[in-house]
């Protein structure tokens, strides 16, 4: 092989190894593109499964325990009217106020059910009117 | 049956954590054992309205004459003022924590230089209305406010009912948390 053919397959390897270091660095950028996308949707799922825990036991505590308040107010005033040991007033009011918190009770669903529908976009409009309205 | 709990200190702040069943007559017990020991007692009712409190106190042989009361309910539910009682001051919505929180500071104030303990009816009850990061933040006000004045307190509360977070949050503000139903009961004759 003389001189000139050595060069240029010298200039070949040299244009391969270039080529080669290009396509690495375009794959190193690819990786660390898709690595950066899978960490935000790990955060975005980290995110919301904290919002589902936290709705979870916001919605245990504003439902289901005071759901609890009013079937014992309820018994109680019950037990009252068994025992004649309430005037009427006093059980109108008390019935009055059960009322009141089965209505705050019915806006707090809807105000938790606005907070996942917020955060959520594949639901259909029908169903955040179901839930919201 | 009385209170089971029987070394409550003079200015502590206590969670008092009771079944759901039975917080109607965990108040009266409390009340009836604060008055027994010379404390002028300021209650905040979220659930049971001034005239029914009124009521049962005065068939368990509670005098109302050392007994305030914060009433959140009773306009609320009426949906119109009653009509004015001495001793109580009616707030316009168990979610209106500002307005709450001037009916107990001006009850409070209006108590200083007596011997005095706060009575929440309770933390559940307020559940309904308010959020459970807006009711802690209320709490750590009222406790504030507690201790400034060297008043105790009693916060009555489910013991099912709150998350565990919340109450961890809770038990920061208080001396020591009560758990009714793990104290021996003692009938009284």
């Amino acid at each position: 092989m003389d001189t000139g053919a050595i060069a240029e397959t010298v200039r070949d390897l040299e244009s391969l190894v270039a080529s080669l270091t290009e396509l690495i660095e375009v794959q190193e950028k690819v990786v660390s593109e898709q690595s950066e996308r899978l960490k935000q949707n790990e955060e975005a799922l980290r995110e919301s499964n904290d919002r589902f825990l936290a709705f979870i036991k916001e919605a245990a505590m504003r439902l289901k325990n005071p759901l609890e308040v009013v079937e014992e107010n309820l018994a109680i005033v019950v037990n009252d009217i068994e025992h004649s040991d309430s005037e009427p007033k006093n059980v109108s009011l008390q019935l009055r106020i059960q009322i009141k918190n089965l209505e705050q009770i019915r806006k707090n669903i809807i105000e938790l059910n606005q907070a996942i529908v917020d955060h959520s976009g594949e639901l259909s409009e029908a169903s955040k009117r179901f839930l919201t309205g | 049956m009385e209170f089971p709990i029987t070394d409550i200190k003079d200015d502590e702040i206590y969670l008092i954590m009771a079944l759901a069943s039975d917080i109607r007559n965990e108040n009266i017990e409390l009340i009836k054992m604060l008055l027994a020991r010379d404390y002028y007692v300021l209650v905040i009712t979220t659930n049971q309205p001034y005239d029914v409190l009124k009521k049962n106190y005065e068939k368990r042989g509670i005098a109302m004459e050392k007994v305030f009361i914060v009433d959140t309910i009773t306009k609320y539910a009426l949906g119109h003022d009653h009509e004015p009682v001495k001793n109580c001051r009616f707030v316009n919505n168990p979610a209106d924590m500002t307005s709450i929180g001037i009916a107990v500071t001006e009850s409070l104030s209006g108590l200083k230089g007596k011997k005095v303990s706060l009575l929440f009816d309770s933390v559940n009850s307020m559940l309904i209305y308010i959020s459970s990061q807006n009711i802690t933040k209320f709490i750590h006000f009222i406790t504030n406010r507690l201790r400034l004045l060297n008043f105790s307190g009693m916060f009555l509360a489910v013991e099912k009912g709150l998350d565990p977070d919340v109450l961890t949050q809770l038990t920061t503000f208080v001396d020591e948390v009560v758990d009714i139903d793990k104290i021996p009961q003692k009938e009284s004759g």
